[in-house]
């Protein structure tokens, strides 16, 4: 200690006076009810506990990786840039962790406003959007998940998950060793600073890759696939780097609600889409019907045949022998993908097209008027009778 | 009573400022003191003499936050008296934890600059701080504006002490930084 330091520690002494109370403001925690507050702990204790395993090394090494500094100049691969190749990969998912939420709204079908208010970026070359919210009890948001997808060959899966929650911060729930040069000590991660705020980046090529991080304005975790690029990834971060969520947009009201129920429940739904299957000789083991908004918007069930009917309904007919079984699903907003692989209209349906397509394939589908069908089975000849006879 | 109130009874030279002032933040300006000083003695003649400071300072001063007026005396008080009395190796331990690792602040000299002003440091440092995030400046003012343990500072803000050390080693390299790169000499 000399003169200097104390020169120092009077000069902070004279610091803004709004930064000096701001300090002592003490953060509360979000009082919870007692279950929702056990489902947060134990979401944040598998967070906790699996990064434990990717921060902490089973042998600490002597020093590690320096915390990047961010500039203009950054790649994206430079996020990654210490991520070993044999390291830990398993990247710790939030989306993934026990469910700490009590209601779920979707706002998929606001992709194109939400790409036009700025809210997500438009991605138009990704087919497939879903955007989720998730809510606590009294209807405040814990996370939101917007995600785009891609089939096929140039397959990907990306995801935004943001939310803000008067919890321990995201980064105290990832421990980041440091030795006493400030380095990491672990190297399957990198640890960039960005504007003083720190981006825990893992994975790498092939793998599943994760960006982590936490600003003023919430938590965030951005994943991509093995197949996805860095490019990509630093893409979404830079997006929300730039526009940082509004919660506030996702009322709990105005989104929409998925709830699934029997059929019994709502008797009328798709009623006349599916075949009598009893009078086919089939037994149904169960059925599921999905509502959007309280209207059907996707049926499943499956009917077994040659099967004894206890053990149908018991769902465990699988190791006898000579059962077969159709698995008929119905949907209203079928997927680009969807469409691409469909035989064409209910009429232009041919046994022989059929069994073709089941040679190589567990399933079929088409359209049948303003409906999307899927038809798992391992009995061609049985379908294509039923729908024949039927339709 | 408000702040307001206690500020216009030092304005009326009435002496019950003193009295309210002590009440409301007495404790408040006791901890920092004894954070400084580690003495009881001492703590209280410098709590002592943060009211008669500011007896003198108010008129014409009209603070906007009593609080942090009356604590900004008394840290000051505190800190003089720890230094006239630094032969006597005064001051807990903790405080001169604090003053240590503030000697990793330093920036080498890279000129032959004239030293800079204390005025001049207060308003480095003062920008440098509303550089950092909202929670590594928290944590660094807890530290080293109110000295507190790591402990102590992990619990207010629901972290774990390592990242407490953590952040102040961050903020400590960029203050460094910041200040050799304006060039300045201490």
């Amino acid at each position: 200690m000399n003169m200097n330091s104390e020169r120092i520690y009077t000069a902070i002494g004279a610091v803004d006076e709004e930064l000096i109370e701001r300090c002592t403001v003490k953060k509360k925690r979000l009082l919870k009810p007692p279950g929702k507050y056990i489902g947060l702990a134990a979401c944040l204790c598998l967070i906790a506990a699996g990064a434990y395993g990717i921060f902490h090394p089973a042998v600490s090494e002597p020093s590690g990786n320096p915390v990047l500094q961010w500039s203009e100049q950054f790649s994206a691969k430079d996020y990654f840039k210490y991520n070993s190749d044999d390291g830990i990969s398993s990247s710790n998912s939030i989306a993934d962790s026990a469910i700490p939420y009590a209601h779920t709204r979707s706002f998929s079908d606001e992709r194109e406003k939400l790409a036009a208010d700025g809210v997500i970026p438009a991605m138009s070359d990704y087919p497939l959007f879903d955007c989720t919210a998730n809510y606590n009890e009294d209807g405040s948001i814990y996370s939101l998940i917007f995600s785009w997808h891609k089939r096929g060959s140039e397959y990907s899966d990306l995801s935004i998950t943001a939310g803000y929650q008067e919890v321990e911060l995201i980064e105290d729930c990832i421990f980041v060793e440091l030795d006493e040069y400030g380095n990491i000590k672990e190297p399957a991660v990198t640890v960039t600073d960005r504007d003083g705020i720190q981006i825990i980046a893992e994975g790498g090529d092939n793998r599943k890759k994760t960006i982590t991080f936490q600003n003023d304005s919430g938590w965030y975790q951005i994943e991509g696939s093995w197949n996805d690029r860095y490019e990509d990834m630093a893409m979404l971060l830079d997006f929300i780097w730039e526009h940082p969520v509004d919660f506030e947009r996702f009322d709990i009201e105005s989104g929409i609600l998925f709830s699934n129920v029997t059929l019994s429940e709502k008797p009328n739904a798709f009623y006349e889409y599916i075949p009598d299957f009893a009078e086919f000789g089939f037994i149904e083991e169960f059925n599921s019907l999905t509502l959007k908004n309280g209207e059907p918007y996707k049926f499943e069930a499956n009917y077994v045949a040659h099967a004894d009917p206890e053990l149908v309904k018991e769902s465990s007919y699988y190791p006898a022998e000579g059962w077969t079984n159709i698995h008929w699903c119905i949907t209203t907003e079928p997927s680009v993908y969807d469409l691409q692989d469909s035989l064409g209209d209910l009429e232009e349906l041919n046994e022989q097209l059929i069994a073709d397509k089941l040679k190589n394939s567990s399933n079929f589908a088409f359209v049948w008027d303003e409906y999307f069908i899927r038809i798992y089975t391992n009995t061609p000849q049985e379908v294509w009778r039923i729908l024949a006879l039927t339709f | 009573m408000t702040d307001v109130e206690i500020i216009e009874l030092y304005w009326n030279r009435d002496q019950t400022a003193i009295s309210q002032s002590k009440k409301q933040y007495g404790s408040y300006c006791y901890s920092i003191a004894q954070s400084i000083l580690n003495s009881k003695e001492d703590t209280e003649e410098c709590v002592n003499d943060t009211w008669l400071k500011a007896w003198n300072a108010i008129p014409p001063n009209r603070p906007n936050k009593l609080s942090l007026f009356l604590g900004k005396i008394t840290r000051n008080l505190a800190f003089n008296k720890y230094k006239k009395d630094r032969t006597q190796k005064r001051g807990g331990s903790e405080f001169l934890l604090v003053l240590d690792e503030l000697d990793s602040c330093i920036p080498s000299s890279v000129s032959v600059e004239q030293t800079i002003s204390d005025n001049e440091l207060e308003q480095h440092i003062n920008k440098f701080l509303h550089k950092l995030s909202e929670r590594d400046c928290n944590i660094f003012l807890l530290r080293y504006w109110y000295n507190k343990p790591l402990a102590e500072i992990g619990e207010q803000l629901y972290i774990k002490d390592n990242n407490v050390k953590a952040s102040l080693f961050r903020s400590r390299v960029k203050l460094k930084k910041y200040l050799e790169k304006e060039g300045i000499n201490i």
